[in-house]
């Protein structure tokens, strides 16, 4: 139904728009030629279609040639040659759209980033380039992360012919480290040459073009450690090899060092059957002798690990006649097998299996050939689907990240540590994940190393009273190991994102004393870490090298200690549960220079204890603090939470008040708050406020299975929730926040429903009417 | 109840799911509503008769998370702390779930990535736990042995990412 407007007319519904997420699904129906100039007009559509179709219009640089039909010139490098012989000029040039695109590449500095980062394939106009030109592969050094090298131009690696007559000009075919080494898929065309650079990790190579025999050999010995998938795609002119070239010794046979081949895949591109007869017929020219070298060549796969290539014929036209093809040669394959002109290895060609794969390579060796049917072919494509096919990799990352979240902390580690040396398919996401998180784990030291150390770390007024930990603590090996490898290598630092130090088994300690070289160690590894690290966990109380303190040490070993992490570029969440102590003895709490903070949005604190001096003006150390996130881990006066909060009031949404310590003894002292002092009241964003009181654990009776007052009794309790709801009752009345009340959980777990209904009684009996909006479990 | 009644109360309670290889399964609607991304297309499209599509699943996948989902109508859905990633988990797997998960290796890989699809986060907590209990403790051989992976690492890869990882496997 339509609805008229005031003049008659019917209001038209809004247009659909297009969704910028489908333009690469929308763009891939269109020609290749139309692609760019479609792309460059819709990154022009508005910012979130620029975003998607940069992406797309960059992501893959094509370079097109044009023919120089007209030169005439002294210097006319193939003066005297045949053209006739090429089927285009000898000639090339950029084409105007290509070089505007270098010319844009070269110019905008994001764009030349964006390019770099992404794996390239290059092409030339075609596989008829001339073989004595040989070009220059510079870009692939200059280009680390690439992994796809589609390269059908004139390629020699390392030929001893350091220098080749063309243009009138000498170039150096020599070529040195290549392929680069993050390099798996390579494809090549009309290339020759000796190779004799370090072994490369290709897992897919494509050759286009015949080889002669050494060198295809030498190739395939070059590759042979990592390919396991191998196209011969043979789409030129050449004569396929020799079959007394194929035939050679069992260390020369071209396929025999594929060890970890996997699938082959032949196409016999120039051998389409006849178009000119009313059926299929055989192709033109010499398609029988080739296809017995095929299947010679074939021959040659190791033994040990079946392969089952399969042949691939090229599609002929028209459409309707393809599945007569597929007949044609079926038929053709078969007829021969019955007329024992097919060997085993022409069988091969039409998918059965080369020998049952439950023989032992020798059994399989001297069984003879399976006869060929197409029922036979069938079931073996159906034997193929039933093997277990699917590898690891194929499950997404996250499932791996799920998979080994599973495992204990210490077996984590451990596997993904294995995890990474399984394959290159595990290595990038295990490896981030294993450096990920950096966990160091501290040890207790119950006598120091050399007795010459004890005096200079506990000579002074440092004693420790904790009574059941030493005072000590010493870097894991482990971490120690991890923490070196960290600072010397800046590829594995680039991928730490969160850094915990802990205590012994997850201790909490008011101090402790590292010894110098963990404390050094610690030092240049965190150093190293600080432009990648955006969480940031420190429950080690007080790393210091030294036992003697200075007056304002406290102050000054908390303020000393924020210089690396305010100097984070990246630091979003820090959680300092450490001993920080401000105001104590009587020190200057004015800074040298303020704490930037650049990024930190998420801030925990613990352990806080301010002097009686303290004002809010001690923290101008914080002048661009824009917490959005606060959590306090402990009781603080409430002066002194009136000063925090009044620091991060103008942007600060979620406070947390998880205290885990018994309330201080003034506050049952203290008087009900007074115009002049409320907390929370300038926290005028605040949308969410959790209170958890880690403290008031129900005591559990497991043999009469049921829950009672925590140890300090009901008395405690009520007083502390009475403390709590008159703090609560300082937020801001215009914006009413809805506290969140939070209970530890119980352990056992089944134990936790009767913890939840206690504690449901509890505050049921105990709800006043003026606090019902005030603490609501 | 009259017959016509039965079969409405029938279609309210049943749901059509169809496979990737066109079989289609009918099902009850508690059974069904164990995956949240059948139970949000329910709310979303609201009473229909016609099949829901799932693309990404076969038949004899489906088959198996049906199972599962039967078995589990009844349970009670997880709290939301449960699904909390950073809570502490464990591999303990339940017996019933042992047995039903003991399938070959390319079947379990189907049902996490089904249940990783159709959203069903107990089922898949139970493949990857399985899957977790199988890499415990193995050797990057053994790994690449069970998992029929190739190692395409050269051997001086090798040695330098061991050189470079080995903090994290000294335990």
């Amino acid at each position: 139904m339509t609805r008229k407007r005031r003049n008659g007319k019917a209001k038209r519904a809004p247009a659909p728009r297009l969704p910028a997420e489908l333009v690469e699904y929308i763009v891939g129906f269109l020609d290749p030629s139309e692609r760019p100039r479609c792309l460059a007009r819709l990154s022009r559509v508005s910012r979130h279609f620029r975003k998607t179709t940069q992406w797309l219009l960059y992501e893959r640089i094509c370079i097109r040639f044009e023919d120089v039909e007209e030169h005439r010139g002294a210097n006319w490098p193939y003066e005297g040659k045949k053209r006739e012989k090429w089927d285009s000029s000898p000639l090339w040039r950029l084409g105007a759209s290509s070089v505007k695109c270098l010319a844009t590449l070269r110019d905008s500095f994001s764009l030349a980033e964006m390019w770099l980062s992404l794996p390239v394939r290059i092409f030339t106009p075609s596989g008829h380039a001339p073989s004595s030109r040989y070009h220059e592969l510079e870009l692939p050094e200059e280009m680390p992360n690439l992994q796809v090298l589609d390269w059908r131009s004139s390629l020699s690696f390392d030929a001893d012919t350091s220098t080749m007559s063309d243009y009138g000009e000498e170039h150096a075919a020599r070529r040195s480290g290549f392929p680069p080494a993050g390099l798996h898929h390579l494809s090549l065309a009309n290339f020759s040459g000796l190779y004799s650079s370090p072994p490369a990790a290709i897992t897919h190579l494509s050759l286009h073009h015949q080889l002669s025999s050494p060198d295809f050999v030498q190739l395939c010995q070059y590759v042979a450690r990592s390919l396991v998938h191998l196209t011969l795609d043979f789409y030129c002119d050449a004569p396929l090899p020799k079959a007394d070239e194929l035939a050679l010794g069992p260390t020369d046979a071209p396929l025999s060092s594929l060890t970890q081949l996997k699938t082959m895949t032949v196409v016999l591109r120039r051998y389409s059957t006849r178009q000119d007869t009313p059926q299929p017929d055989y192709p033109h020219g010499s398609f029988k002798a080739d296809f017995r070298r095929l299947c010679a060549l074939i021959g040659t796969l190791p033994k040990t690990n079946p392969v089952v290539p399969t042949l691939r014929l090229p599609p002929i036209f028209p459409i309707k006649r393809r599945q007569e093809d597929r007949i044609f040669w079926r038929t053709t394959l078969q007829v021969w097998e019955e007329q024992g002109r097919c060997s085993e290895e022409c069988i091969i060609l039409v998918d059965l299996p080369k020998r049952p794969s439950t023989e032992s390579p020798g059994q399989a060796a001297s069984s003879a050939p399976p006869a060929f049917s197409c029922d036979r072919m069938a079931r073996s494509r159906r034997q193929k689907r039933q093997k277990p096919r699917l590898p690891p990799q194929a499950l997404p990352t996250e499932l791996v990240e799920h998979i080994v979240g599973y495992l204990e902390p210490d077996e984590r580690r451990c596997a993904l540590a294995r995890l990474i040396r399984v394959s290159k398919g595990f290595l990038a996401s295990a490896q981030w994940l294993l450096y990920e998180r950096i966990q160091v784990q501290f040890d207790n030291v119950e006598q120091p190393r050399e007795e010459g150390d004890r005096p200079s770390l506990f000579e002074g007024s440092y004693s420790d009273n904790s009574g059941w930990e030493s005072p000590f603590w010493t870097v894991t090996r482990g971490s120690a190991a991890c923490l070196g490898m960290l600072s010397k290598t800046a590829r594995l630092a680039a991928l730490v994102r969160r850094f915990e130090a802990r205590g012994p088994q997850g201790s909490w300690r008011a101090s402790a004393i590292l010894w110098p070289t963990d404390y050094n160690l610690l030092d240049r590894a965190l150093a190293a870490l600080a432009p990648h690290i955006q969480h940031l966990t420190v429950r080690v109380a007080l790393l210091c090298p030294q036992g003697r303190f200075p007056s304002s040490f406290f102050y000054i070993a908390f303020y000393h200690k924020l210089q690396l992490p305010c100097k984070m570029p990246r630091l979003t969440n820090l959680d300092w549960r450490s001993d920080v102590s401000i105001g104590m003895r009587g020190q200057d709490f004015s800074g040298p220079n303020p704490l930037p903070f650049p990024s930190l949005r998420s801030l925990a604190l613990g352990d806080i204890s301010l002097s009686s001096s303290f004002t809010p003006a001690v923290l101008i150390g914080f002048p661009t603090l824009a917490l959005t996130h606060l959590a306090l881990h402990y009781r603080l006066q409430d002066k002194h939470l009136a000063g925090l909060c009044q620091l991060v009031a103008p942007t600060l949404t979620s406070l947390v008040l998880d205290y885990y310590h018994c309330a201080p003894r003034d506050y049952w002292h203290e008087k009900a708050y007074g115009d002049d002092n409320l907390p929370f009241l300038p926290l005028r964003r605040l949308k969410s406020v959790t209170v958890v009181l880690r403290h008031q654990t129900t005591e559990l009776n497991v043999i009469g299975g049921f829950v009672s007052w925590p140890t300090a009794g009901e008395a405690t309790f009520q007083a502390d929730f009475d403390h709590l709801c008159d703090l609560l009752g300082t937020l801001p009345r215009e914006n009413p926040v809805v506290p969140k009340l939070r209970l530890p959980p119980l352990i056992p777990a089944h134990f936790r429903e009767l913890d939840h209904e206690f504690w449901t009684k509890v505050f049921k009996e105990r709800k006043k009417p003026e606090r019902a909006d005030q603490a609501r479990q | 109840m009259s017959a016509r009644g039965e079969a409405e109360q029938g279609s309210e309670t049943n749901v059509t799911l169809q496979t990737s290889d066109d079989e289609q399964f009918k099902v009850d609607r508690d059974v069904a509503n164990r995956s949240v991304l059948i139970r949000n297309m329910l709310e979303d499209v609201g009473e229909s008769e016609q099949a829901i599509p799932l693309p990404n699943v076969s038949a004899n996948v489906l088959k198996k998370v049906l199972e599962w989902c039967e078995h589990h109508k009844k349970d009670p859905e997880p709290l939301a702390e449960d699904l909390d990633d950073n809570r502490r988990k464990t591999t303990e797997i339940s017996d019933w779930d042992a047995k039903f998960i003991q399938v070959d290796q390319e079947m379990l890989f189907e049902i996490i990535l089904a249940a990783n699809y159709l959203d069903i986060k107990p089922l898949l907590d139970v493949g990857c736990k399985t899957v977790a209990n199988m890499i415990k403790g193995k050797q990057p051989e053994e790994i690449r042995k069970l998992f029929n992976i190739v190692n395409d690492f050269t051997p001086e890869e090798e040695a330098q990412i061991k050189k470079e990882n080995e903090w994290a496997e000294d335990r």
